[in-house]
């Protein structure tokens, strides 16, 4: 009998023109399905393409164990989708642009809707902090109210900052169920152990 | 240092505690719960000095006690507050280096400590750095790559906090367990859950790592 393939999924947002189609496509490494069309909306004035359904992207961990990227797309009308793309998933990624007022605007509603209705992991990007007006990492969590989440400068555009970005969420992820696995009652503080 | 293993414990457990403490001949207690430490922001730090250094601390936890007042300073904040310009004589440090020695390889977890006013936060963003490019990180060789008496001292602070936040956590994590993930498998609470995830988790952090 054939063992069924295990499957996770990572969840890529943020609001348009942040990087999240470059980002799937930097940590896939099967063909990316990405559903990009001619903007036709205000955000035909940053750029000519959007993506309408999911980018999505295959990266085989082993033999056993598959992870699915999803790319959403980056308006808060498609909030809805996270009731699906939550199950299963071992964590969200935020990208936002750093030097766009309407970027924040977009992003603190979906970041909104995310933390009152989804419980994962999740980390945000602050992508374009090269350019001239990028809002620091700090000022962008002060300025979403993103609490203690971890706002961290991300070129999405290179392979190198896609992966740290992935890593750091999987390791906080990490990090928590190892420390949820250290339950214990009154009779088990025993110092010996540190974990 | 069991002071530092308590303190993680009920930090981890966020459940209601009283953790009592013994220095010479004279015992106190400080309470904590989700909401963090009871007490006003210089009591809880001048407090939690007094735990680190206690010779014997004991934790009764129960949901039965009478705070005296409504005061609660978060423990990421109480943690940043009571560490900051934290020195400490010959027997502690001997102390804390013994502790460091003992801990196993790590997986270190980023958290916005500046948010905090987490002074030695760029020695801690080092250090995670330090575990981004090495995969698993020795809290022994950070400590041990001081440059002098005063960068130990930051490097001890940062081991401190991290692993009384439970930003570190040991990288014993099975790697190859055979089963099969559902749905709910991710979101339920059993440790064998918890388990299967943690295997997942690191088999996917490898693979990203090589891509």
């Amino acid at each position: 009998m054939t063992e069924e393939k295990q499957i996770v999924k990572l969840v890529i947002t943020g609001p348009v023109n942040a990087g999240k189609t470059t980002m799937v496509q930097n940590l896939s490494d099967s063909q990316i399905a990405a559903t990009d069309v001619a903007a036709t909306d205000q955000v035909s004035q940053l750029k000519a393409m959007t993506t309408v359904g999911l980018d999505f992207g295959i990266l085989k961990i082993d033999d056993s164990l598959e992870m699915h990227l999803f790319g959403t797309p980056g308006q808060a009308r498609f909030n809805f989708m996270w009731k699906i793309l939550s199950k299963g998933a071992i964590g969200a990624i935020f990208l936002v642009d750093s030097t766009s007022d309407e970027s924040m605007l977009e992003m603190k509603k979906m970041f909104e809707y995310f933390s009152e209705h989804v419980d994962l992991p999740v980390v945000v990007g602050a992508t374009k902090q090269d350019l001239p007006g990028a809002k620091s990492p700090d000022e962008i969590a002060a300025l979403l109210e993103l609490g203690d989440t971890m706002v961290i400068p991300v070129d999405a555009r290179v392979k190198e900052g896609s992966k740290m970005l992935a890593l750091t969420l999987l390791g906080n992820a990490l990090v928590e169920a190892q420390a949820g696995e250290e339950e214990f009652d009154d009779d088990d503080y025993d110092y010996d152990e540190l974990f | 240092m069991n002071s530092l293993v308590y303190l993680r414990r009920m930090i981890i457990n966020q459940k209601p505690a009283r953790l009592d403490y013994t220095k010479g001949s004279v015992t106190k207690s400080i309470y904590y719960e989700r909401a963090g430490f009871e007490g006003s922001h210089n009591e809880v730090a001048q407090k939690l000095r007094e735990v680190f250094e206690a010779d014997s601390v004991n934790v009764v936890t129960s949901t039965d006690f009478n705070p005296l007042t409504n005061k609660r300073v978060f423990a990421p904040q109480a943690i940043s507050s009571a560490l900051a310009g934290y020195t400490f004589n010959a027997e502690m440090r001997a102390s804390l280096l013994s502790f460091t020695m003992r801990l196993p390889p790590l997986i270190v977890r980023l958290y916005p400590m500046q948010r905090y006013a987490f002074q030695d936060n760029s020695a801690y963003m080092k250090m995670h750095m330090q575990y981004q490019h090495n995969g698993s990180f020795r809290m022994q060789s950070y400590v041990s790559q001081a440059e002098n008496t005063r960068d130990e001292i930051v490097r001890l602070r940062v081991m401190m906090a991290t692993y009384i936040l439970g930003l570190i956590a040991p990288m014993n994590a099975p790697r190859n367990e055979d089963h099969q993930v559902t749905q709910s498998m991710l979101q339920r609470n059993a440790p064998q859950s918890r388990k299967r995830k943690t295997s997942i988790l690191s088999r996917i952090i490898d693979r990203i790592r090589g891509l």
